[in-house]
């Protein structure tokens, strides 16, 4: 665990570096649409929210695009000799790369949230009550929800878990893959190799897949939904050994 | 400390269908200054690899310590690569900070030392150093942890002589006591004063596996005069 924490702590400061400077560009437009919106004319300050929209993109964007480069630069390149010299287990190597990604993406995520809320401050009361009561009408309506359909509304959070580490470790795995070629364009076979993955995923969610999952919603939402479960973390785990087994036997450090 | 600090017992490697390692087998006791000499494409990095737990042999085993490689076996071992390993984007005190976390053997006082010694400033990037004091730099790094085995590839290639012999000196004066340090190297007459075994690699199989004074006193001849003898095209 003491080494997992210190590989985390490494990596997150590493990713912050790069992901905080969209972020802190976000907030800053947040503040400024919201002084433009207050003071100037409405002109200006809507081309700052464009602006910041972009930027609340990129910042969700880069957060999860340097949790995957991160990964492949500190393993697969000449970074990698460091790496795999640590006194760490591949074990520890992926779950601290994964666990810091996600880490990453949900504070880009709460960030996002919080400079939406900049957006709010000095409105009028009444606006500010209408807004909270849309809040919580959503939020009854959420409860109702899960009050009604227990199970379904697990399965969803359950399969919402799931997915998180998923998105992630398939990126891991067709780099692993990727670096098994001796040629440069290594990073290159992975992205060809990501492409036809899901070019062949999306064949057969249309074709095959949508046959058999209209009949399993026949006969119960809930056996399509712990399909789903089951193939989400059959993936999760396949990945997973995968990398390790490549980062354990089979790593090609290009010198 | 076991008997042997590096055992090599009947160890293949192969990529695809290229023979790395073929059959090699030696054994080598803590203490000394161990010479891996060999060609290009001799097996010597793989060997290297296979002992940094980077590959797994395809036959045989390979022990560091009595232990297979791994996180246990890197604790003890100092490896500086045939590359710049270094993270670009960190200043020298980052790197230095980032090895020292790590590794519980890392000596800051000789790290320290070293540095001031070549005046590389602990605040300066690492991407802004030339190539020379880049792989100076991880030579530091590496002779800065007080580890039972230096595993060293090609530590003097590649750089002019006043350079090698800065990193000869280096490695000599700032080993941890008893420790073992394994030179892979192809430039055999600049290391030939300081090496103790030798052992030769051509294509993956072991040529030599014998102490220095053996081979000389043998022969009658220096290692680097073996060595263009074994490697004669």
């Amino acid at each position: 665990m003491v080494m997992v924490r210190k590989l985390i702590k490494h990596e997150l400061f590493n990713t912050v570096r790069i992901a905080m400077i969209p972020a802190i560009v976000m907030v800053l437009l947040a503040i400024l649409a919201r002084i433009m919106f207050a003071t100037s004319g409405t002109t200006l300050a809507i081309i700052m929210v464009v602006f910041y929209l972009f930027f609340m993109m990129a910042t969700l964007f880069i957060g999860f695009w340097f949790g995957i480069y991160s990964f492949y630069q500190s393993l697969f390149t000449s970074t990698g000799y460091l790496t795999l010299s640590l006194p760490v287990t591949p074990d520890q190597l992926i779950w601290s790369k994964l666990l810091s990604a996600i880490i990453v993406e949900f504070a880009s995520a709460i960030i996002c949230i919080l400079s939406a809320c900049i957006f709010f401050i000095g409105l009028p009361v009444d606006i500010l009550d209408a807004i909270g009561s849309a809040f919580s009408l959503i939020g009854d309506a959420i409860s109702y929800f899960a009050a009604a359909e227990p199970l379904f509304f697990v399965e969803l959070v359950i399969m919402g878990i799931l997915f998180i580490p998923l998105s992630f470790l398939v990126f891991y795995a067709v780099m692993c893959i990727g670096q098994l070629f001796t040629s440069k364009n290594r990073k290159g076979m992975a992205i060809g190799l990501y492409i036809a993955l899901m070019f062949v995923w999306n064949i057969l969610s249309t074709t095959v897949f949508s046959g058999i999952n209209d009949a399993m919603i026949e006969i119960s939402i809930h056996l399509y939904m712990w399909v789903r479960i089951v193939f989400f973390a059959a993936v999760d785990v396949g990945c997973y050994f995968l990398v390790r087994y490549i980062i354990k036997n089979k790593v090609n450090l290009l010198a | 400390m076991g008997e042997y600090i590096f055992e090599c017992d009947n160890v293949f490697k192969s990529y695809g269908s290229t023979l790395a390692l073929d059959n090699v087998s030696f054994k080598v006791k803590p203490g000394g200054v161990v010479g891996l000499l060999g060609p290009n494409a001799s097996g010597k990095s793989t060997l290297i690899k296979l002992a940094m737990g980077m590959l797994q042999p395809n036959d045989g085993r390979l022990l560091i310590d009595g232990k297979a490689p791994g996180a246990e076996t890197k604790k003890i071992t100092a490896y500086l690569p045939d590359a710049n390993y270094l993270y670009n984007w960190m200043t020298v005190e980052q790197q230095v900070k980032y090895c020292a976390d790590f590794f519980k053997d890392f000596n800051m006082e000789k790290c320290d030392a070293l540095l001031n010694r070549l005046q590389i400033a602990k605040k300066q990037k690492i991407k802004s150093l030339s190539k020379g004091t880049k792989e100076k730099l991880g030579l530091i790094l590496t002779m800065s942890r007080d580890a039972q085995l230096y595993i060293l590839d090609e530590p003097i290639a590649g750089v002019d002589p006043a350079a090698r012999d800065f990193i000869l000196d280096t490695v000599m004066t700032n080993r941890a006591e008893g420790s073992t340090i394994f030179l892979c190297t192809h430039l055999i007459a600049d290391i030939e004063p300081i090496l103790t075994h030798a052992i030769f690699l051509n294509r993956g199989r072991i040529v030599l596996d014998a102490p220095v004074a053996e081979v000389k006193e043998k022969e009658g001849k220096s290692l680097d005069e073996m060595f263009r003898e074994v490697f004669k095209w």
